[in-house]
């Protein structure tokens, strides 16, 4: 004769309440997009060659993005890929996010990443007392250095930097070279090989604050396309 | 025969039977532990234990003795409810189990951070990869130990496995192959053995590099000393330049070019990996590796080599080096010592450059090996004594006479002198500490100096007669000699650049265009014996390969990590190599990031991160995720992805992961439902106690 009896119920009841559980940690999430960052073009016999999009990052949606016009040659490489603003209502500060490639057809041709951290300090008159970090980094494919500073510039007495010198490794590099005969490859593996520098701009306070949202932002920064 | 199958069905099901199961089980698992902890190799264990077709067996046991033991319940009633829900769940998840070891996948995915990857290495199991020029690459199943034809459909191509050998050694050969020096352009050209008895090396052959230049000389040795053999090849060259290629016994090339100075450059290129190596065609025309002879180029030496060129242009880049600085001092306006400045204004009123005459002084002393220049000297007979202090001039006088008398070969002898010589000093050099004759004399010379207002006056008119060795006893006054002046123990990064700077001020190294020397690189494999860890094996496989009436034999050395070389056959119609077995999922899996968590404060890790793209090939979706030690991705249809371990990022690569996959077909129809339903029949058996005694 079977007995059902108070005990048993119980245990089966908590059984089902073991078996619920959540990993939600309750704490609300920035609503970010992800925005396309297209390369470098170039005057090919009198034309411009067209922007192939080559990198992604998620951005959050109040910042504003500025790109150069279609027209606009970007050859040159003192110009950004394209530029970020984080704006400040109230006291009308901003902070200034650009992004630079720097294509090269030899690996031989690149620049170290330190010269590129040095030179950003080089800029500086002053260095706060704090003083700066630099350290290695290495994400999405890339490898590099960090950068965050403060101090003051000719134009700027209160400036702070976050910056990121980035290049792909040796081996990314190679995989990311085609055959010379591969012309279809050529243009898009000569954007997608190239070193790049993430720095923002801003005054110390503003930074400070949106610190962790650029560094996120930066991290987030990949190529579209993996590594072959 | 009833009877006995009757006994058998009862035995099956029997506790005694599941008590058989689970003991041979628990053996098996404790044989397991232990050969693993002996061997540190969890192959070798599994291939005794786990992997043992027995432990299958036993397994298939439990499975039967499970089935058995309800069925021989039968005709079931209400109070085996509970007994019969227990075992349901128990052969669910045996099932499962059976279901996971014929029908599942286990393999590795090894990702860079920005790559991806959609095909997982099964681990254990391997490969013959045939590429060619327009097809996708194909892999085929190879079991090393059933010798045979490997199938294959494909345009004709036949290949058969011949041999295994279950571990070898591999290295590469570059320029010297079958005892002939191989350069693309040149014929092959024979190899010299440099032993003792060859007093001068013979050689290979002379090949002009440069239109209307003198041919070079070249020279392709074996030896077992290559500091030896260097040294003898570099003292009997002569004005010619040469080239040469020295093999030792661990068969790595020294490859090195003389030029008619005398400066060196010199590469080393290792058997174990040459470098650069070049693909030529992707592989299809084999490999290579280079040697580019730039302009003005003298790379660091090693050892042996630097050794050798040191000997014999040691003491001229010396001397050179120590011309640069006397140079770099005057430049500064640094005030010179007396004796220094004694000489420059000689070489000033004479139009006499004073840093290279001052030196070439200096070298020619120290050549003549005297504690005081010996003899006469062109340029020392125009040095001006009425410069200097006159109490100097008694004092370097003094030392010229009094060390001009003495014996200065044995410390005793000098003290011996002096004492017979009623040198009131004597004792003070007694006790010096040091008494090597150099540290005796530089301290009597120190003792005439200080006292020489005490010694008598010489005759002024005699220093017309011996200038460069009164001179040479100023200098000593002063400790200034070619041996005081130089560093003693030098390292050799300093010898390298010594030499180098040397050997650049003689325009020496200096080619009108760099000049590149190729040649193939083929792999050689040596047979050793096989070691109990079996991961550490490099397995190696011989394949007949035919087509069309072509043949070739080509021996595939075990590339684990499936990013190694693929070797070319039939003329460079196809390339092969032999690798883990990989297998396609439906996921591809894209890693952007990987961390290392450390402890607070510390260095040490404390877990590893990954966050990974992961696309469903199927329909398209994407999903971002992050995986790390402890948390686990599992998809729907039953792959499981756990983060294995992590390698550090270099300028060669980025961070690395190992992800190891698991496809588990049956975890949600068998496994998992199993498992509920045993836990339920659990409950039951104890809530209502249905075989209990009232």
């Amino acid at each position: 004769m079977i007995h059902y009896n108070l005990n048993f119920i119980l245990l089966i009841l908590s059984l089902f309440c073991l078996t619920a559980c959540t990993s939600n940690d309750g704490t609300p999430k920035e609503i970010k997009t992800v925005e396309i960052i297209k390369g470098r073009n170039f005057l090919e016999g009198g034309t411009l060659t067209s922007r192939l999009p080559i990198y992604r990052a998620k951005v959050p949606l109040d910042w504003i993005r500025y790109d150069c016009l279609p027209s606009e040659s970007l050859s040159d490489t003192t110009k950004p890929l394209c530029t970020f603003h984080i704006l400040d209502k109230e006291t009308k500060d901003s902070i200034r996010i650009t992004i630079h490639n720097f294509p090269s057809e030899k690996i031989e041709h690149r620049i170290p990443v330190k010269e590129q951290i040095n030179r950003w300090l080089n800029q500086f008159e002053t260095i706060s007392s704090q003083g700066s970090v630099t350290c290695q980094e290495s994400f999405n494919g890339f490898i590099g250095m960090y950068l965050s500073t403060a101090g003051s510039q000719p134009k700027a007495p209160d400036l702070s930097v976050l910056g990121w010198a980035l290049q792909l490794p040796k081996d990314h590099y190679h995989a990311l070279t085609p055959h010379p005969s591969d012309e279809t490859s050529k243009a898009k593996y000569l954007q997608m090989r190239a070193d790049v520098t993430i720095k923002a701009q801003g005054t110390s306070w503003l930074m400070q604050r949106h610190q962790e949202a650029i560094e996120a932002f930066a991290r987030s920064f990949e190529l579209i396309d993996e590594i072959p | 025969m009833g009877k006995f199958l009757f006994s058998l069905y009862r035995f099956l099901g029997s506790l005694q039977c599941a008590l058989f199961l689970i003991g041979t089980t628990a053996l098996f698992v404790i044989v397991g532990t232990v050969l693993e902890s002996f061997s540190e190799s969890h192959l070798f264990a599994a291939k005794l234990t786990y992997s043992h077709p027995l432990f299958s067996l036993l397994i298939w046991g439990f499975f039967l003795n499970i089935l058995l033991s309800s069925l021989r319940r039968y005709p079931f009633k209400v109070k085996h409810i509970p007994f019969l829900i227990t075992h349901l769940g128990l052969l669910m998840i045996l099932s499962g189990v059976l279901v996971k070891v014929y029908f599942g996948t286990q393999g590795t995915l090894t990702l860079a951070e920005g790559a991806s990857k959609q095909k997982i290495t099964r681990q254990g199991e391997m490969a013959l990869l045939v590429a060619d020029h327009k097809n996708p690459d194909v892999e085929y199943r190879v079991d090393v130990h059933a010798k045979g034809p490997i199938p294959r459909q494909k345009d004709g191509l036949h290949l058969h496995l011949v041999n295994h050998y279950p571990h070898i050694k591999k290295s590469y050969s570059s320029w010297i192959k079958d005892h002939k020096l191989h350069i693309f352009g040149l014929s092959p050209m024979p190899i010299v053995n440099d032993d003792d008895e060859k007093i001068e090396i013979p050689k290979s052959s002379r090949a002009r590099f440069y239109e209307g230049d003198t041919p070079w000389d070249i020279y392709a040795i074996m030896t077992h000393d290559v500091g030896k053999t260097f040294s003898k090849l570099y003292q009997q060259r002569s004005d010619t330049p040469l080239l040469a290629f020295i093999q030792d016994d661990h068969q790595d090339i020294y490859s090195i070019f003389i030029e008619k100075h005398g400066g060196v450059s010199a590469k080393k290129f290792l058997a174990e990996k040459p470098s650069p190596f070049i693909s030529l065609d992707k592989g299809f025309k084999g490999y290579a590796t280079e040697w580019i002879l730039k302009d003005k180029q003298m790379d660091p030496l090693e050892k042996p080599l630097l050794e050798s060129v040191f000997q014999v242009h040691g003491k001229a880049a010396l001397a050179f080096n120590l011309q640069e600085k006397i140079k770099d001092a005057c430049s500064t306006s640094k005030e010179l010592s007396p004796p220094l400045w004694m000489w420059e204004m000689m070489c000033l009123m004479s139009s006499i450059p004073f840093a290279e005459s001052f030196v070439a002084f200096l070298t020619d002393w120290d050549d003549s090996r005297g504690w005081l220049y010996p003899k006469e000297h062109a340029l020392a007979k125009h040095l001006d004594f009425s410069l200097i202090p006159k109490s100097d001039l008694e004092a370097s006088l003094w030392s010229a006479t009094i060390l001009e008398d003495l014996d200065l070969s044995d410390s005793n002898e000098i003290l011996h002198n002096l004492e017979q010589k009623e040198w009131p000093l004597v004792e003070a050099l007694k006790k010096q500490e040091d008494q090597n004759p150099n540290a005796l004399l530089t301290l009597l010379t120190q003792q005439i100096f200080s006292a020489s207002h005490a010694l008598p006056l010489q005759m002024i008119s005699h220093i017309n007669e011996g200038k460069a060795k009164i001179f040479s006893a100023y200098l000593r006054a002063y400790d200034i000699h070619l041996s005081t002046l130089m560093p003693g123990n030098l390292s050799d990064q300093e010898k390298n650049l010594l030499l180098t700077h040397y050997f650049e001020s003689k325009s020496a190294l200096e080619m009108r265009e760099p000049i590149t020397l190729m040649t193939s690189i083929i792999p050689v494999f040596q047979k050793v014996q096989e070691k109990i860890k079996l991961e550490d094996n490099v397995p190696l496989i011989q394949v007949v390969v035919k087509k069309a009436g072509a043949l070739q034999s080509i021996y595939l050395d075990y590339d684990q990590g499936g990013n190694g070389l693929k070797w070319p056959i039939l003329d460079g119609q196809y390339l092969l190599s032999f690798k883990a077995l990989t297998q396609a999922i439906p996921y591809k899996i894209r890693l952007r990031t990987a961390r290392q968590i450390n402890y607070p404060n510390s260095t040490q890790p404390h877990s590893y991160e990954s966050d990974l793209i992961i696309t469903d090939l199927r329909n398209g979706e994407e999903l971002e995720k992050t995986i790390s030690m402890n948390e686990v991705h599992e998809t729907w249809d039953g792959y499981r992805f756990y983060l294995a371990s992590m390698t550090p990022p270099s300028l060669e690569s980025a961070k690395r992961v190992q992800i190891v996959v698991n496809h588990d077909p049956a975890k949600y129809f068998l496994t998992y439902p199993g498992a509920i339903i045993l836990t339920l029949g659990i409950v039951l058996l104890f809530a209502l106690r249905p075989y209990r005694h009232v």
